[in-house]
């Protein structure tokens, strides 16, 4: 599970990625550049297109904060706006912020375990902030990658499906390079993030991760 | 022969007579200064509804406002502005751009209604930001000023003056961000529903929100009925009773529950007309009997008091008419001011105007006359039916 959890951060990473976001009214494709530390730190900036190059997140231990260069103004993304959307796209704020880690967040019982397929139920612990009522986990035992994830509320319906393909071998470790999210209530809209290079245990300074950067990089 | 009788003991005894009709007048103006009163509110929260937002008419992309999407715009408008300006009906015009965004300022936040506009012809079509003292020739087509909504600049803190941040999505799914220059705070304004509104240039919102050259809604503001409008096959014209809908639908439910306190104050007047009538026809029970005995057929009696009663209602109407013209006149330009204000579609008022209309003077004389009828039919038929001796004693 842990090793799950770490897929595509390791103990930290460097990597550019191109976010394809699609709607039924329109499309378009982000280009970015992520570093990560553990679970806790993460910063992301946008490369292209130029509209919006420059335009960053920090996300902190629980905390967030977006960066406007136009505007030239960093802020604070509020509690109200955690389950909002992430750079438009179909991710939101919480799925970047949240540290929620499967195996500490999750209670978790295999639903059928094949020697190329483990189907895991997750629930919730009590003390877990999170509005999945339930997750089911597939995943590739051999490998240890996950292979589908399946976001369900508290009703137990299917809110949203995540799906890992394009699976490479990185660093001695095999990585799934392409994650596809299906908002299933939002018909026609789609995100998918591509990893175009992913280096893992890359050396990444703590300074990245301050807010003094998200300023500093342009 | 009947007329006259009829006629005669009218006249008779006046005192009767005088009681009778002032108890018909009274039920006229008190039924027709009712329904004038309901109207005049009606009509008042309808014209506050077009001069403050919707106008008479809204021209939108073809389902934005069943479903309204950022993407559904009207493309070449101001083509479209310069062909309905060589429309006669059309009295002015306001091209609007809308959409949502998150307003910060220092470390709060709030949620509002962008509304980008023309300036010049949002406060000539409508008396919402006339009532704001903004100076539209000191606002450049392209600068970042912004005119929050009370409730927005509240929860903000703002004040004039403040640089504030907007934060959307564009009608391409890009990231819209920029700074805005408060220029004005819509305060102590009557429209409710306003007050989540910003407004900015609306050039400035094209860009913003990614939307070259293009509109949501042409509101307009027309004299008569439109005709001969052609306009584009994705484009469609609705009215206002369309454009608010939850609104209209809720005020004529409204108005249907008025219809029943019309009702019970229409039922209150025939009921005391009725008494006065029963009354007035008791106590000549005994001239009655001498009719009779001196061989006048019951149907005769029948037909004559009914008569009577006739021309008793028909002499109220026309007192009643004068008099509620009069009295609807002064309300109409006075109105009543209540103590305390109530809203009402987001609108709040505080004085309410009778209105001078036709359906406000047809209806209580309906309701007289046939109450007059009605309620002299009983009346009549005991006398009709009394023996001659009985009602002689009587």
């Amino acid at each position: 599970m842990d090793k799950l959890d770490r897929t595509h951060r390791s103990d930290s990473s460097y990597s550019t990625m191109i976010m394809t976001i699609k709607t039924p009214d329109w499309e378009r494709t982000l280009e970015m550049q992520a570093w990560t530390k553990g679970l806790e730190l993460f910063f992301v900036t946008i490369l292209s297109p130029k509209k919006e190059k420059g335009i960053s997140s920090l996300k902190k231990n629980k905390e967030m904060w977006n960066y406007f260069p136009k505007v030239n103004k960093i802020i604070k993304v509020p509690p109200s706006m955690m389950m909002g959307s992430w750079m438009g796209s179909d991710f939101t704020n919480d799925d970047l912020v949240k540290e929620n880690t499967l195996r500490e967040d999750y209670h978790s019982r295999f639903l059928s375990k094949k020697s190329d397929l483990y189907e895991i139920e997750l629930i919730p612990k009590k003390e877990t902030p999170t509005v999945w009522g339930k997750i089911l986990l597939k995943a590739d035992p051999v490998k240890s990658i996950p292979i589908e994830e399946i976001f369900y509320n508290e009703r137990g319906e299917v809110v949203r499906t995540l799906k890992f393909e394009n699976v490479k071998k990185i660093s001695g470790r095999f990585v799934p390079m392409k994650m596809i999210l299906e908002p299933v209530t939002k018909k026609g809209h789609m995100t998918v993030v591509e990893y175009l290079d992913l280096n893992l245990d890359a050396k990444v300074e703590d300074s990245v991760f301050t807010i003094g950067n998200l300023q500093k990089r342009r | 022969m009947l007329l006259k009788l009829a006629q005669r003991n009218i006249f008779r005894n006046r005192r009767r007579t005088f009681l009778t009709v002032s108890m018909m007048v009274c039920g006229y103006v008190l039924v027709s200064l009712f329904i004038a009163w309901a109207d005049g509110a009606y009509g008042e929260i309808i014209s506050q509804f077009i001069n403050a937002r919707t106008g008479e008419a809204q021209i939108h992309f073809k389902d934005y406002l069943e479903e309204p999407k950022m993407y559904k715009a009207i493309a070449d408008y101001e083509g479209l502005l310069s062909y309905l300006e060589s429309n006669p009906s059309v009295l002015s015009m306001s091209p609007r751009v809308k959409g949502g965004a998150l307003i910060f300022l220092n470390t709060k936040n709030f949620h509002a209604n962008v509304v980008g506009i023309d300036f010049d012809k949002e406060i000539a079509a409508t008396n919402f930001l006339r009532r704001i003292p903004i100076d539209s020739g000191s606002i450049g087509k392209n600068s970042y000023v912004i005119v929050l909504g009370e409730k927005v600049a509240n929860a903000l803190k703002a004040v004039v003056g403040d640089e504030v941040m907007l934060l959307s999505s564009g009608a391409d799914g890009s990231i819209a961000n920029d700074l805005f220059k408060v220029i004005d705070i819509a305060r102590g304004d009557r429209a409710k529903i306003d007050e989540m509104n910003v407004y900015i240039p609306i050039n400035v919102a094209q860009e913003f929100f990614s939307l070259p050259g293009k509109v949501h809604e042409i509101m307009l503001r027309t004299k008569g009925k439109l005709a001969d409008l052609n306009l584009p096959t994705d484009l469609t014209l609705s009215g206002w009773k369309e454009i608010e809908k939850d609104f209209y639908k809720a005020m004529e439910a409204d108005r249907k529950g008025d219809n029943v306190a019309r009702f019970i104050i229409m039922v209150l007047v025939a009921l005391g007309v009725f008494n006065t009538v029963l009354m007035s026809v008791m106590e000549r029970m005994r001239e009655f009997g001498v009719l009779k005995a001196i061989g006048t057929n019951p149907s005769f009696l029948f037909k004559m008091i009914v008569l009577e009663n006739i021309i008793v209602g028909a002499l109220s109407i026309v007192i009643g008419t004068i008099l509620a013209l009069a009295v609807n006149y002064y309300f109409s330009k006075h109105g009543i001011t209540f103590g305390e204000t109530f809203e009402y579609g987001g609108f709040e008022f505080n004085e309410m105007k009778a209105v001078m209309e036709l359906r406000s003077y047809i209806l209580p004389s309906i309701v007289i006359l046939v109450t007059s009828i009605f309620v002299s039919l009983y009346p009549a038929y005991r006398a009709a039916k009394i023996p001659a001796i009985e009602a002689i004693h009587s």
